[in-house]
């Protein structure tokens, strides 16, 4: 499969401490990839590198097909905001904008207030930016990483310091802009729930290794409601599952079915078992909120 | 490459500091130029008193000579700029703006917005550079401007233009050391992520206190290697500039601009090389 952006064991390293450790991770076209992870994870690090403003200790990344230092070429195709969003305090959002659209050579006038509408900041007028609040200097960030219209768009943190609101319209900025435009967006964030609104693939991160990936499917399923039955014969189970015209349902281990439809009929579900002389040794409606399945998967300690 | 550049000269005209630095670079002229005056009125009323005092406290610092020549004659505007210059007076100004400018963007973390999207981050570097070379211009040619009319102010008729080439010649000269000292001072910035540091640094080697370590190395040189001529002062951008007045030999001319030059392309191999390397934070 042709992927945007993977990387090859990408490992970087600051004195002893390995802050991003044989990370893998696989993105195409189209995605919006949320990277998960606790803070001290390697979220940033590993966006760093993706980005271009820090060159791994060990592996590689291919970009749009391209590998090595040929990859270099195609790095005006990144938008990036990377931490807290990088702008001069004295000047306006828009004289912000102009500077970042000199860099990158793009000529047209029409950008500028077209990307600040884009992130609501239309009526920030000539404000000075060291005047924002912390939303709008995240919206102007954002607006930044836009300018030359990027192809991937590398986002860090992107709704810290955003109010409810803020938050709902940045989501929608990007999903819009996903949607007509289909970039591809990196969103790292530590604000799970947030997330897993806009995500159509996760990779989580931990200690800076990835401990998995996978698509937004995947986690529903993993998360979602479901009823968990531990019985003795799994395979006879599933002849009378079958029977009762349940087909959603998946064999987690020798013992455990975990079944997603006919979620009120647990009761039945057992009488039935037990007519087909199957063992129930627990049913119970489980529900694992993405939070606790990241914690789950990451064994839960704290920050150190 | 020419958007960098057309981004920082944007952003130099667009500064605070850069109309701050003007504003000082008039002020500083014409108060040089009125100080100049002064001594000179005073040489006039008190005779050598003056300039005895003067001698006397010319250890450190940055001092404009008066040529007492002034006294009766013609004022050229050529040597009164050209006095001015040697003295370190205008490197003071270039070393103290640049890194605020050069720094800028390290501080505030725009930096972040581009760097990763160069294919060669050295690019930076030659933007920076550029805008270092119009800030040198820039403090240059308003400190001349202000000086010739704050002498047709002090000194009416007795102020004249003096020699165009001469001027043009020694100001060119004057440039190409202001601008290189001024990559050394943006060298120290961009690897010490820290305007502080090259701004004490540039302030100390304008003031002189640099002789002082060069004598420690002459002395160390002579030491050892029996080189009893050996003066590193003269291999050194700021104690150049101290020589260019005019009256230049060739040999002197030749070490002037290959000092210049080889301080400049140093500084900004150095610079490119460690943002090129250097993670961006």
């Amino acid at each position: 499969m042709e992927y945007l952006l993977s990387t090859n064991c990408l490992t970087k390293q600051y004195g002893k401490h390995n802050a991003v450790e044989q990370v893998s991770l696989h993105i195409r076209q189209g995605d919006i990839y949320g990277l998960i992870g606790r803070n001290g994870a390697g979220k940033t690090t590993l966006l760093k590198i993706i980005s271009g403003l820090a060159a791994p200790t060990n592996g590689d990344f291919s970009l749009f097909g391209y590998e090595g230092k040929e990859k270099y070429q195609v790095m005006h195709r990144i938008g990036t905001l990377i931490e807290e969003p990088g702008v001069y305090p004295n000047h306006s959002a828009e004289e912000n904008l102009k500077l970042k659209c000199i860099a990158m050579g793009v000529r047209n006038k029409e950008v500028v207030p077209q990307l600040l509408k884009t992130v609501g900041l239309h009526d920030a007028g000539k404000k000075r930016v060291k005047n924002f609040s912390l939303g709008m200097k995240q919206r102007l960030g954002i607006a930044l990483a836009l300018v030359g219209e990027p192809d991937l768009v590398v986002l860090d943190e992107p709704i810290n310091g955003l109010d409810p609101q803020g938050i709902v319209e940045i989501r929608e900025t990007i999903e819009r802009l996903n949607k007509e435009r289909n970039i591809t967006f990196i969103i790292s964030s530590h604000i799970l729930e947030e997330l897993s609104k806009i995500a159509t693939n996760y990779g989580i991160i931990h200690n800076g290794r990835l401990l998995e990936e996978l698509t937004r499917e995947e986690l529903l399923q993993k998360c979602s409601e479901h009823i968990e039955l531990k019985t003795d014969d799994t395979a006879k189970a599933c002849t009378v599952l079958e029977a009762m015209g349940i087909h959603k349902y998946k064999v987690v281990d020798k013992d455990t079915i975990q079944i997603f439809e006919h979620l009120s009929d647990g009761g039945e579900i057992a009488i039935k078992l037990a007519e087909n002389s199957v063992k129930t040794l627990g049913i119970s409606v489980k529900n694992e909120a993405l939070e606790d399945y990241y914690l789950n998967l990451t064994g839960g300690d704290g920050n150190d | 490459m020419i958007n960098l550049i057309r981004m920082d000269l944007r952003r130099l005209v667009h500064s605070v500091s850069f109309w701050i630095m003007i504003a000082v670079t008039v002020a500083l002229a014409v108060f040089s130029t009125g100080m100049t005056k002064y001594d000179l009125d005073l040489v006039a009323k008190e005779g050598g008193l003056a300039s005895r005092v003067e001698k006397d406290v010319q250890a450190f610092g940055i001092i404009v000579e008066t040529n007492y020549k002034w006294l009766d004659g013609d004022i050229g505007f050529d040597e009164l700029v050209t006095v001015d210059l040697a003295s370190n007076l205008v490197l003071l100004l270039l070393v103290i703006f640049i890194p605020i400018f050069a720094n800028g963007e390290q501080k505030n973390g725009f930096i972040k917005n581009i760097a990763g999207q160069l294919s060669n981050r050295g690019m930076l570097v030659a933007s920076k550079l550029f805008a270092a070379a119009a800030q040198a211009f820039i403090i240059l040619v308003i400190y001349s401007l202000s000086v010739a009319a704050a002498g047709g102010f002090y000194f009416g008729e007795r102020f004249v233009i003096g020699s165009v080439t001469n001027f043009l010649f020694i100001f060119v000269l004057h440039y190409l050391l202001h601008f290189s000292f001024g990559a050394v001072v943006l060298m120290l910035t961009i690897v010490l992520k820290n305007s502080a540091f090259s701004m004490v640094f540039g302030i100390l080697c304008c003031c002189g206190i640099s002789a002082l370590a060069y004598n420690l190395i002459n002395i160390a040189v002579r030491f050892i290697s029996g080189a009893s001529e050996f003066d590193i002062s003269k291999y050194m951008i700021e104690m150049n500039i101290r020589c260019v007045q005019g009256g230049l030999g060739q040999n002197d001319l030749l070490r002037i601009i290959l000092v210049g030059l080889s301080f400049l392309a140093a500084s900004a191999i150095v610079s490119a090389v460690v943002m090129q390397k250097r993670d961006i934070r």
